[in-house]
């Protein structure tokens, strides 16, 4: 993973609690966080808050690829996020995608977790997602772009959290592969990972401007 | 496992019981922890990403960026009237509903004598109580000694992030001061962001405003320049 794959603008929009713009590699999407704040009563739930995420194209309306996007986005930002300690109110990340060229879902997952944190919202802990290639030959190809997905025979995102002990979060998996298979791009997703939680850190560090 | 340093930035997750609870001098049971970070299976966990601060070895918090307001008890804010009902004013003070504040809340009111506040006007109040569950309640009773509360009236109001309005509250702000000796003017400054000004004509208010929102990201050594185009600002 090269110095230039990754790309992040911390609060970009003025109206929004938190708001992330991130590029990895020709894929960009903008992420805005808004809340809590109080929803309506068919909504609230009494004991924690409720996450509500929607993902937006860039032209058209959405297919039902992209609520699945959303589901996965959705479950993970709800496990880092520590609901409990906001109880009756609505949390709502809009995903908004400016260029999709390949590891869509992966740049949407880095994206909503860097707005997550810049809204100032607690969370359990920061999340990275990896996708990789499985090709005929069983090479395992991380990052991988579109005419690499196309050709591949298993196309897997895997998600990790910064925790000290390896937990994975989130797999979702397209195409056939061994156990084994699975195995290697877990390790190898995982050692990627880490390199994405050292980009957070650079980011967080640059934006924190206290006196 | 990525190592934290004393004034350093540390992420959501990391584990900080090693700085935290390090040291023979203090007691474990006297070290208190604030804001950003929890206690999980007696280990010291970040939940906001920002900048770890401590005083006396014994107090420890995070420092991270924040726009939205979290009441909490017997912190002064600035909020906008949003509703009338029969017994109380519901007010928006940024929190994620709005607050209530009762017509007795108020210094010398009575059941017949009843405050004069309209929709939309701007109270300073002090916030009686706060839990995640309820509707924080707030109050304008005066005690002996205390700020004065009540409706603000003819000013301005500007909305800034949660840090800086903190840093604008502590006594060793010189833009406030410096500003002071130019042009005399009257200030409430919000927990919640929220920032009330008034001077003597609209034009000051509004250079005043402008001069505390541009001094957001300043360093404090530029803040001479900001008060000299400032002043060039008022005499043109």
């Amino acid at each position: 993973m090269s110095e230039e794959f990754l790309k992040c603008q911390l609060g970009f929009l003025g109206n929004t609690e938190g708001s992330a713009y991130l590029s990895q590699g020709k894929s960009t999407v903008s992420v805005s966080v808004v809340g809590p704040f109080e929803p309506k009563a068919s909504k609230c739930m009494y004991d924690r808050a409720t996450v509500d995420v929607t993902f937006r194209r860039k032209t058209g309306s959405i297919t039902v690829h992209d609520k699945m996007l959303e589901g996965i986005m959705q479950s993970t930002c709800e496990k880092a996020l520590v609901v409990e300690q906001y109880p009756r109110t609505t949390i709502v990340v809009t995903v908004q995608e400016m260029q999709d060229r390949g590891n869509l879902l992966s740049t949407c997952l880095n994206a909503s977790c860097m707005g997550l944190m810049n809204s100032g919202i607690a969370m359990h802990h920061l999340y990275a997602a990896v996708s990789c290639a499985v090709t005929e030959k069983e090479e395992i190809i991380l990052n991988p772009d579109e005419t690499q997905i196309n050709s591949s025979v298993a196309y897997l995102t895997l998600v990790f959290a910064n925790t000290e002990t390896r937990c994975l979060l989130t797999s979702h998996t397209t195409g056939e592969f061994s156990q084994k298979t699975y195995m290697d791009c877990m390790d190898k997703c995982y050692a990627a990972s880490k390199e994405v939680f050292n980009f957070y850190q650079k980011v967080i560090k640059k934006s924190s401007i206290f006196n | 496992m990525i190592s934290v340093d004393f004034n350093n930035v540390v992420l959501p997750g990391n584990d900080v019981s090693h700085i935290v609870l390090k040291g023979d001098n203090c007691k474990r049971s006297e070290k208190t922890i604030g804001p950003g970070l929890k206690s999980v299976d007696n280990k010291i966990i970040v939940c906001n990403g920002g900048v770890l601060r401590c005083k006396d070895d014994k107090y420890f918090w995070i420092e991270y960026f924040k726009k939205k307001y979290i009441p909490a008890k017997d912190d002064v804010v600035v909020g906008i009237v949003a509703a009338k009902t029969s017994e109380m004013y519901k007010v928006d003070i940024g929190a994620s509903e709005l607050a209530t504040l009762p017509y007795l809340a108020f210094t010398n009111a009575t059941k017949k004598n009843r405050p004069d506040i309209k929709v939309g006007n701007v109270v300073a109040a002090k916030i009686k109580m706060a839990t995640p569950f309820m509707e924080s309640e707030i109050s304008c009773v005066e005690y002996a000694n205390s700020i004065i509360f009540g409706q603000l009236e003819n000013g301005f109001l500007i909305n800034v992030s949660l840090n800086y309005a903190l840093r604008l509250r502590k006594s060793n702000s010189k833009l406030l001061y410096q500003l002071g000796q130019m042009v005399p003017y009257e200030i409430v400054i919000g927990a919640n962001g929220k920032i009330w000004i008034h001077s003597a004509s609209i034009r000051t208010t509004i250079a005043i405003g402008n001069a505390i929102l541009n001094a957001e990201h300043l360093e404090e050594e530029d803040i001479p320049q900001l008060v000299k185009s400032f002043n060039k600002s008022l005499n043109i």
